[in-house]
């Protein structure tokens, strides 16, 4: 191969190389990610070796700088900084004139220079101790376990280098050093290794570093190294409002890993503690149950000298009034508008001042509900494990945004759901072990819980690595099942959307939970009977993942007051599309669906709510009345009233279940004139209707 | 004095290494292959001098890294032994491990980066 | 004589043969004296054995002692849970 031809070989490679780069840079200053850069490093390392090899010292000299800050980068002794991300882009650029534009570069000393002077102005920082780095990073912490065999001396090993070793990494936390097997001098055969460790460390290095310590132990000693950095609270008794099991502490103190908690309780023995099924399975000692009994009286004692329990009762009470207080002052602004200009525009100017001091009272009662997700999210580890190897399939659950706070009815809500959801995902999403095995997948399978706030909303995603939806599939399944008629057109979208038809399961066989009669179409109502909505995001064999979206809170809707009869009644405002007065011609009965009106050549059901709630109407003709059109789960309805009155914050007074058992209604409010509003349920309202039918 | 082997069909790694070790303070003595290298082991013992550590190749004429480990450790049980690896020798690699060598090294490397290794096993 | 000089190359090469100079000086004298003068530092088998004279020794009823402890060796002697560590 001529020298010209390894360099068009060469060519064609690095331009590659540089887009590749400059894609992951772009996306390594979206977010940080060792991975990213370790992807960047092996580029630049490839086209350090390629360069030289191509001929070109020059560029495998500099591409040589820029590999090893990276590499600093990586072992995390530097940071990633925008001036950081700027100046490996501009050595890209100053990379690519000197492959393809080599008469120009010489121009570009000045260039080149300034690249390596910022390389080397941060290999000082690192060094000199005198100057903190910018940023206090955050400590990793990881608990090692340490068991030589016991004839490790005869490797030319001393384990005792190695434990020096690693003490000197970080600060340690925890040390047990087991003595108990070494014998007495009289028993003792002094050429074996009888000591074990176990320590809790606190370092600002990664895993890496540690995994290099024990490089020539690892394979053939009984070494495990755990990062707990997730789990790890330094200070337990610190900012807490809850009482605290003796096994979240263990977990919080890094003596045991979550999935070790989990096969101890699912080990446990009848009437056994948790602190003893622990001691027995030898994950912890009797003493480090009794430290972290200490600790859960301690934190009790705080709880009980820093917070006040309150009953919840009483705080809905507080944010009951506070409903009130916001309708009293909605009905002083309708007041207002009626007086003349000049009054009008100093009550205004109050009410505008107390209106941001309700609004700032309401968000912190609000808060006062919210709990973090993170323990309702781990109780399901122990479902997913069990339920996995019930159904012989090996599935690990992975939790994210443990902090996202929610409203703890929401939890409560959402909780049942939630299950049946994972349940959804192990049954039917993750493949078998061997059918992963067979598509080359990691052969245990991931269910990831997160949640996070977006957009003054909730959002839970339950996501799996599986099969993925069949569009195709579903579709000829529901035709099958008759929930939907041969000749539908469905968009893709709509497809998915069949799973939560009542009636609807591609279980092929019926699972446990099926079996129970539980379907998504439960799911799907419970989650609107929240207010929220689910939507599905699926990839053929990447997986897929449920996003669901809810209110905040479930106490406070934006509604629309709406008049039938004498009755004031209130729709919540998501509910609604729009309102028109129908004309005469567009009022129809048709047969075997009764009353309906046209709208855009759409025919809807009509519902006289004065019928329906037994009032009086001002208008019989619909022509002559209102008609607001709602819409819940894709299906409509027009609601005939007789006038809107208007849109307004609404709190919501949740009705006492033996008041009404009729599901179209979902509570109650109280409104500026004192009197109580009803709140119609849209979903509740189509359900009853269609049981009426029968 | 402690003494450390490096042996090493390679005289250019041989010269390196020693140039690399000397630094730690230990007195450095040279094998072009396994059978040379338990001479030079016989020697130490001979004038009961201390012996620290083997530095040993595991491609050589005569008797190759692998049997010189499995020979070494039949006369010292406890000293560290060093072996110089490529990528590619990675089975072999398990092999010396197996017969008792302590750690490895993989070629080419800087002086530092063996000094660093070297420290992992003595003091 | 109740005292041992820890030599300066005592590592697991020589551990049984200090083994048997301890346990010699452990079942005739009533106290036992290590000295570590000669030594900046030691290995496992050294330390593991010192863990093992001790658990002995209380067995029979001999004080142990420890002499010229350099830095190094403390700290050694603390990782293998033979002394305990100063809390700060």
């Amino acid at each position: 191969m001529s020298d010209q031809a390894i360099l068009e070989v060469f060519h064609n490679e690095a331009r590659e190389i540089i887009e590749n780069i400059e894609t992951e840079l772009v996306s390594l200053e979206e977010s940080y990610d060792s991975e990213k850069v370790n992807t960047l490093f092996r580029y630049f390392h490839t086209l350090k070796g390629s360069s030289g090899i191509a001929g070109l010292m020059e560029v495998s000299e500099f591409t040589h700088e820029i590999e090893s800050l990276l590499d600093r980068v990586r072992s995390e002794e530097i940071q990633v900084t925008p001036s950081l991300i700027d100046t490996v882009l501009a050595s890209v650029d100053l990379v690519k004139v000197m492959i393809f534009d080599e008469d120009q570069a010489d121009g570009l000393s000045s260039q080149k220079e300034k690249i390596l002077t910022f390389i080397g102005k941060n290999s000082n920082e690192v060094t000199d101790s005198s100057r903190p780095l910018p940023q206090k990073r955050k400590l990793n912490y990881f608990r090692v376990k340490i068991n030589f065999k016991d004839n490790v001396f005869e490797y030319g090993i001393d384990p005792l280098m190695i434990i020096e070793d690693l003490v000197t990494v970080g600060t340690v936390i925890e040390e047990k050093i087991y003595r108990s097997r070494v014998p007495a001098l009289d028993e003792i055969n002094p050429e074996k290794c009888y000591l074990s460790w176990m320590y809790i460390i606190g370092t600002k290095h990664a895993k890496k570093k540690i995994d290099e310590i024990f490089l020539f132990v690892f394979d053939d000693n009984d070494i495990e190294i755990t990062d707990i950095t997730e789990d790890y609270r330094e200070d337990i008794t610190s900012d807490v409002n809850e009482e605290k099991k003796i096994g979240n502490i263990l977990v919080q103190k890094g003596l045991i890993t979550e999935d070790e908690l989990l096969f101890a309780l699912s080990n446990m023995k009848k009437e056994e503690k948790v602190g003893k099924a622990l001691v027995r399975l030898k994950l912890v000692t009797e003493k480090d149950i009794e430290k972290a009994l200490g600790v859960q009286v301690e934190v009790r004692k705080k709880i009980e000298s820093t917070t006040i329990r309150v009953e919840r009762a009483k705080l809905d009470g507080i944010m009951n009034l506070l409903g009130e207080i916001v309708i009293g002052q909605s009905s002083i602004v309708r007041f207002a508008d009626e007086l003349d200009e000049d009054k009008a525009y100093a009550l205004k100017n109050s009410l505008y001042g107390l209106n941001r001091s309700t609004r700032q009272f309401q968000e912190q009662i609000m808060a006062m509900r919210m709990i973090p997700v993170g323990p309702t999210f781990s109780q399901f580890k122990r479902f997913v494990r069990d339920t996995s190897r019930q159904i012989g399939k090996e599935i690990r659950l992975e939790i994210m945004g443990k902090e996202t706070e929610l409203d703890k009815t929401v939890i409560e809500e959402i909780t049942d759901p939630l299950k049946h959801m994972i349940r959804n995902s192990i049954d039917h999403g993750i493949e078998s072990t061997e059918e992963r095995i067979k598509l080359g997948k990691d052969p245990t399978g991931i269910i990831t819980l997160n949640a996070y706030h977006q957009e003054g909303c909730i959002f839970i995603e339950i996501s799996d690595d599986g099969k993925g939806l069949d569009a195709e599939e579903l579709r000829s399944i529901a035709v099958s099942k008759g929930i939907i008629a041969k000749d539908k057109e469905l968009t893709e979208d709509e497809s998915y959307a069949l799973i939560f038809k009542p009636g609807f399961s591609t279980a092929n066989a019926v699972g446990d939970l099926s079996g129970r009669g539980v379907g998504m179409d439960v799911v799907k109502s419970n989650i609107d009977s929240l207010r929220g909505s689910v939507q599905i995001i699926t990839e053929k064999n990447r997986g897929t993942t449920f996003r669901i979206k809810l209110p905040l809170t479930l106490a406070i809707i934006d509604g629309m007051l709406i008049k039938v009869g004498k009755s004031v009644y209130i729709v919540p405002l998501l509910s609604i599309l729009e309102s028109i007065r129908p004309r005469k011609e567009d009022v129809k009965t048709i047969k075997g669906q009764g009353e309906v009106v046209m709208v855009r050549n759409e025919y809807i059901s009509l519902i006289r709510l004065y019928k329906y709630f037994d009032q009086v109407p001002a208008f019989e003709n619909p022509w002559e009345a209102l008609v607001v059109i709602v819409e819940s789960n894709g299906e409509k309805l027009a609601l005939m009233i007789d006038d809107l009155i208007g849109q307004q914050q609404i709190v919501i007074k949740s009705l006492d279940n033996t008041v009404t058992k009729d599901r179209s209604i979902s509570g109650a409010a109280i409104l500026g004139d004192g009197n109580v509003s009803l709140i119609i349920d849209i979903h509740g309202l189509l359900s009853e209707i269609s049981s009426l039918r029968g | 004095m402690k003494n450390i082997i490096v042996i090493d069909d390679s005289p250019t790694i041989r010269t390196s290494v020693q140039f690399a070790l000397k630094q730690l303070g230990h007195n450095i003595r040279q094998a072009e292959n396994g059978l040379k290298g338990l001479e030079v082991v016989d020697e130490v013992m001979d004038q009961k001098e201390d012996l620290a550590l083997c530095v040993v190749d595991i491609n050589m004429p005569e008797m190759d890294g692998i049997t010189f480990v499995k020979e070494f450790r039949k006369k010292d049980k406890f000293t560290p032994v060093l072996v110089l690896t490529t990528e590619s020798e990675e089975d072999k690699m398990k092999e010396g491990k197996a017969a008792g060598a302590s750690g490895w090294m993989v070629k080419p490397f800087k002086p530092n980066d063996l000094i660093g290794v070297v420290q992992k096993l003595i003091r | 004589m109740s005292e041992l000089i820890m030599e300066q190359n005592s590592s697991v090469k020589t551990v049984s043969n200090i083994k048997k100079q301890l346990l010699q000086i452990i079942d005739s004298e009533k106290e036992l004296v290590i000295d570590f003068k000669s030594i900046t530092s030691i290995d496992l088998a050294i330390a593991q054995l010192l863990i093992s004279a001790v658990k002995y020794a209380r067995k029979k009823s001999v004080a142990v002692k420890f002499k010229n402890v350099s830095d190094e060796i403390r700290n050694q002697l603390q990782l293998t849970g033979l002394i305990k560590r100063n809390k700060e």
